[in-house]
Parts: C-alpha cells; sequence; structure tokens
C-alpha cells in the first residue's frame, strides 16, 4: 500500500501547454490592479464639517447683527429714555413699552407718581424677554395718548379730535415735561405751552423739515391775533 | 532558461526571487513544480480541462502567497497543500458524501490492495479517476497525501465517520475495479 502511495504522491504528468502564459497574464493585471496610489477617503466627515462651519458662520453674522441693531436701538432710545427718567420724578407718565413694531403708549397723567419706562427695544432672541412691558396706571385725569413708534425716533400724539400727530421724542418730553406742576424753567414751560396748543389743534404732521415752519407759522397767527 | 539552471538555483533562491516578482523565477518554480502538481491536479479533477485550470489557480495563489511561507516544513508540502485546497475548493460542490456505517471500513484487508503495485501509475490514475467525486476526495487525501479522516472532514465539511465510510466505499470500489482489470488481462492471455 505504501509503495502504491509513494508512486501516486511522486507521480508527475507534462502540463499542457500555454498555462505558464496565462499564469503570467494573471499575475502581470494583478500587479496593475494592486496598487491603489491614493487612499479612498471618506467625505461624509468633511461634508459634516463644512456643514458646521456654515452653520457656526450663520450663527455668528445672525446674532452679530442682531446686537450690533439692538445698540443702536439702545442708544436712540436711551437719549429718551434719560430725559424722561429724569423727569420720572417730577412727572406723572405712564410709558407702555412693547416690543418693537408695537407702539408706545404715553399717558399725560396729573396724579401719577412715577414714570416706568424701560424703554429696551432689543428685538433680539434673550433680549426680547427682558423687553417687558412696564405698565404703571394711575388715575388719569386728563388722557392724552402719545403713541409712539418705537423704531422710529417720532413720536405719533394724538390730538384732542383724535387725529395723529408726529412730533419727535425730544418734543414729547417737552410736552410732558411742560404739564409738570413743578417747573425748573417756567420761560420754556410758557413756550412749549404754546407749542403745544398750537399743535393740538394743528392738523399737519410735523416732520425734521417742516418743524420750524409750524413755528413760524405760529409766530404769524400770534400777529394775526 | 535551462532545465539545468533551474535544478542548479536553490528553493531559498528561488523563493526570494519569486517574492520579489521575478518573472523569471517564477516561470523557473512553475517549470520545477508544475508536472507533479499537474498530477494532483488531474487526481482531484478527473479531466484535463479542469486540471488545467486548477493548475493555473494554484500557481497564483502560490505567487500571491509565498511571502507567507515561513520554510517550516518542506516547500514542496506547502505547495502540494496549497493545490490540494485549491482542487477540494474547487469540487466542494460536486461531492456529496453518504454516510455509511463505520464498520464497512474493516471489510478490506491492507494486503489486498498488493494487486495495486502491479499497475502503471497511469493506470491507478484512471481508475482513481473513475471514482465518484466523494470517495475520490477521500481516498486521494488519506492514502495519496495522508491526510488523517479528523483534517479531511474539517476541509470537507463532514464527520470523521463519513470521511472513515467513504473511504471504506472507495477501496472496495477500487478492488472491484482492480479484479475487474485482472480478470480481463487474464481472460485475454487465455485467450492467446
Amino acid at each position: 500500500m505504501d509503495n502504491v502511495k509513494n508512486r501516486m504522491y511522486n507521480y508527475e504528468t507534462t502540463p499542457p501547454e500555454g498555462v505558464w502564459k496565462a499564469i503570467a497574464a494573471e499575475l502581470d493585471r494583478n500587479e496593475v490592479k494592486v496598487i491603489p496610489m491614493v487612499k479612498t477617503r471618506n467625505n461624509t466627515f468633511y461634508y459634516i464639517a463644512a456643514a458646521s462651519v456654515i452653520i457656526i458662520l450663520f450663527c455668528l453674522i445672525f446674532f452679530t447683527n442682531r446686537s450690533s441693531k439692538s445698540a443702536n436701538e439702545q442708544l436712540v432710545t436711551s437719549s429718551s429714555n434719560d430725559k424722561t427718567q429724569s423727569d420720572t420724578e417730577v412727572n406723572n407718565n405712564v410709558i407702555m413699552t412693547v416690543p418693537i413694531e408695537e407702539k408706545t403708549i404715553l399717558k399725560n397723567n396729573t396724579d401719577t407718581d412715577e414714570l416706568l419706562a424701560q424703554n429696551k427695544l432689543q428685538k433680539s432672541g434673550p433680549n426680547q424677554k427682558q423687553n417687558k412691558e412696564v405698565i404703571k396706571k394711575t388715575d388719569s385725569t386728563d388722557n392724552n395718548l402719545i403713541l409712539s413708534n418705537t423704531t422710529s425716533r417720532y413720536i405719533t400724539i394724538e390730538g384732542p379730535q383724535g387725529q395723529p400727530v408726529k412730533v419727535s421724542s425730544k418734543m414729547a418730553t417737552l410736552i410732558d415735561s411742560s404739564e409738570t406742576k413743578v417747573s425748573s424753567k417756567p420761560v420754556w414751560n410758557k413756550k412749549i405751552n404754546e407749542w403745544r396748543e398750537i399743535m393740538k389743534s394743528n392738523t399737519l404732521t410735523p416732520t425734521p423739515g417742516n418743524f420750524l415752519d409750524i413755528v413760524e407759522l405760529t409766530k404769524t397767527l400770534k400777529d394775526n391775533k | 532558461m535551462s532545465a539545468i539552471s533551474n535544478h542548479i538555483l536553490s528553493e531559498s533562491d528561488l523563493i526570494e526571487g519569486c517574492i520579489k516578482g521575478d518573472r523569471q523565477m517564477q516561470k523557473l518554480l512553475y517549470h520545477r513544480f508544475s508536472p507533479k502538481m499537474y498530477a494532483v491536479c488531474l487526481r482531484y479533477s478527473g479531466n484535463s480541462e479542469d486540471a488545467r485550470d486548477l493548475l493555473q489557480e494554484g500557481f497564483i495563489k502560490i505567487f500571491k502567497n509565498l511571502c507567507k511561507y515561513r520554510g517550516d516544513g518542506s516547500f514542496e508540502g506547502w505547495i502540494r497543500r496549497i493545490f490540494v485546497n485549491t482542487s477540494i475548493e474547487h469540487f466542494r460542490k460536486k461531492v456529496h458524501l453518504q454516510n455509511v456505517t463505520e464498520t464497512q471500513e474493516t471489510s478490506i484487508e491492507d494486503k489486498e490492495w498488493n494487486v495495486l503495485d502491479n499497475l502503471a501509475e497511469k493506470d491507478i490514475m484512471k481508475m482513481i479517476n473513475e471514482l465518484s467525486p466523494g470517495y475520490k476526495a477521500v481516498f486521494n487525501m488519506h492514502v495519496i497525501e495522508g491526510y488523517s479522516h479528523k483534517e479531511i472532514a474539517d476541509i470537507l465539511g463532514i464527520n470523521e465517520g463519513t470521511s472513515k465510510s467513504q473511504l471504506a466505499r472507495a477501496k472496495m470500489v477500487l478492488k472491484k475495479m482492480v479484479e475487474n482489470r485482472l480478470n480481463k488481462t487474464s481472460n485475454n492471455t487465455v485467450n492467446l
């Protein structure tokens, strides 16, 4: 049996021709195929990175714009607020401050003790919540509503006939101060009262351009009288 | 390159050259081992077409995996193992093994195989190729390549008992073939 095994184990037969050529060709093909020069990258990572960069940039721009806008608006309102707050001790006004694109209602009031005006005009996300309404109501005898558009520097005053009269916020402050009991400058108060009367009866809407015209008109009317 | 230079070159030089991708060395290695390996492929496949494909596939595997050869055993043994595995892999689908009782294995005595000694390798090869794929695979692996039944079971995905019974059946069939052949030759001599 071992004899058969050895004979068969070492048995040789001539292989057919052309096998080596086929092997060589196959090896050549494999050598060309094998070498990957550039490692394939997983592009998902790069897409995610690019998307996050875009999102971060967008957020940065968005919040920067918002904060700069709100800072500007604060600057605008702070000038009026400063005056208002300085007058609060002697003035009996109530200011309703509402978020942007709403109106602030100023109520002239003779009996109120305080004027609370936190005129925060920020519109942006977290600041928007802080932009609270501060309302302090008191008994009013004379309700002249001063409606101010907080987005602009001008305030719309409701005249005696209910007609809207647009004045600057500074002017409104002056008008308010004219109604106070205690006045530091009676000369100014007198003048302001005069302007106020004129403006109440005036149907013209003042603008920075025609404000002086109104003053001029006042003089003319006075002369006529 | 001539056959002489093929034999002058040592096995290690040949291996080194093949690992480097030297086509000439690869050709020498092919010429040195292809006759034996072709015989192996023929024994498992049973026809020259399949044997040719197996020879090609086996040598490509060898050239690709030559760097894995650590020199633990004989180089020829390593090559032969690759060819046997390639052949088995190639014909695994054809090999449908049937479980038979292990008692059948002992039915043939080793001394009865002495009749095969009188036959030429070519004739033995012919008879082996007449066996069914299952019998042929187990017979080749156990009797000629020297695999244990456990190894055969692992490679073919069968249990050891099945391997043993397949071998027993293969031996029985071969014995019948040899007897028939001997009867034919004796009849021919009588007629002469």
